[in-house]
């Protein structure tokens, strides 16, 4: 898995609740995770098919490969820039949950000893 | 490889092609789920930087692929029809001088990126002659000759439609005619543009036909979203007249 998410920290009572969308960013983790897997299948999977037509030459073929190249280059691009996407998302998910700490110190400030904190996988 | 040769096994690469195509069927759903879940997180008021263009240039990774792999399938297909010209089979290497080869192979461009390309300099080309005067028969042609791959090509065709409009071709039509055409191409049994609403979901067939002193036999195409009209069979040309189809299947908005 892609970029491991913070447990949530919870809003303790009387403390402002920090909006974050934490089901859509783990779903947008996921999401990534699944693409860079599939991305490497597929790279591996068509290093293995071009054993097929080590029998086609000629024009079409180089025209093929040319194109064949830029296009793994590119794929091979996109697997170095998934795991910052994924991290970017996880620091988004850590500064909601910086956030949310600051607002439970507020509150607990302003109620007194007894309050409680919270923390979960949301 | 001498040049001007190519060799394939059709059976072989049309296998291929098809496990390409295989793949870009996995890495799209990928693509397109994330994509809505990208979606869904910058709705919910967190747009994350960097991941809208992320998921963005991963679906156009996964189109550029399919383009690439259908290029190979429409190679695979002319190897086969020019194998099956001379009564094999396709099942094992076959060997073609690249003349005759191109006699079977419709087929586009490898490089989504430049049919894209391509398709925009012609089209920018084109407004540029239609400001322009004294345009002769061998600027259209000149013209015509760059969609030799084109016109095979949804990509270059999608492209070159949205880019000239149909105002665009409207106005390349009536050069041509002008042009091209006795009389100005004052021949009212030729029709040169032709418009019509073709389905319900907005889309606009156009044909522009261009008359050359030779007579061929015109066919219809329609492959991966390029088609054209049988203006033979429609009754739209006279006997003496070659149809050059530039039929471009445009989608509006």
């Amino acid at each position: 898995m892609l970029g491991e998410m913070p447990r949530r920290v919870w809003p303790v009572s009387a403390a402002r609740t920090v909006p974050f969308p934490w089901s859509q960013a783990r779903a947008v983790i996921t999401a990534l995770t699944d693409a860079r897997s599939t991305l490497s299948v597929t790279l591996d999977g068509r290093a293995w098919n071009s054993l097929l037509v080590t029998s086609w030459e000629g024009a079409y073929r180089d025209e093929f490969d040319e194109a064949y190249a830029r296009l793994c280059a590119a794929a091979g691009d996109m697997l170095e820039r998934v795991g910052p996407r994924a991290d970017a998302v996880v620091d988004a998910a850590t500064d909601a949950n910086r956030e949310q700490r600051r607002e439970n110190d507020r509150a607990a400030g302003s109620a007194g000893p007894g309050v409680l904190f919270g923390a979960g996988t949301g | 490889m001498p040049p001007g040769i190519s060799s394939a096994d059709p059976d072989d690469l049309a296998l291929f092609s098809q496990r390409g195509l295989d793949l870009d069927a996995a890495l799209q759903a990928r693509a397109d789920a994330l994509a809505a879940v990208v979606g869904e997180l910058a709705g919910a008021g967190e747009p994350i930087a960097g991941l809208a263009g992320y998921t963005e240039s991963l679906t156009d990774l996964v189109l550029d692929w399919i383009h690439l792999d259908q290029f190979a399938a429409r190679v695979a297909e002319g190897f086969l029809a020019c194998a099956a010209s001379v009564g094999c089979d396709g099942t094992a290497t076959f060997t073609v001088t690249d003349a005759d080869l191109a006699r079977y192979i419709h087929v586009g461009y490898a490089d989504r990126d430049t049919a894209v390309a391509d398709a925009v300099h012609l089209a920018d080309d084109v407004r540029a002659l239609l400001g322009e005067g004294g345009i002769t028969a061998e600027d259209i042609d000149a013209l015509l000759a760059r969609t030799e791959r084109g016109r095979y090509d949804p990509t270059f065709a999608v492209t070159f439609s949205e880019r000239i409009g149909v105002e665009g071709y409207v106005g390349l039509v009536g050069r041509i005619r002008q042009t091209m055409l006795p009389d100005g191409g004052d021949d009212t049994r030729m029709v040169v543009a032709h418009v019509e609403h073709a389905d319900p979901c907005g889309e606009v067939e156009i044909l522009a036909t261009v008359d050359v002193p030779e007579t061929v036999a015109l066919c219809a195409r329609r492959k991966h979203g390029v088609r054209c009209h049988d203006a033979a069979r429609d009754g739209m040309i006279t006997r003496a007249q070659q149809c050059c189809c530039f039929g471009l299947h445009y989608r509006h908005g």
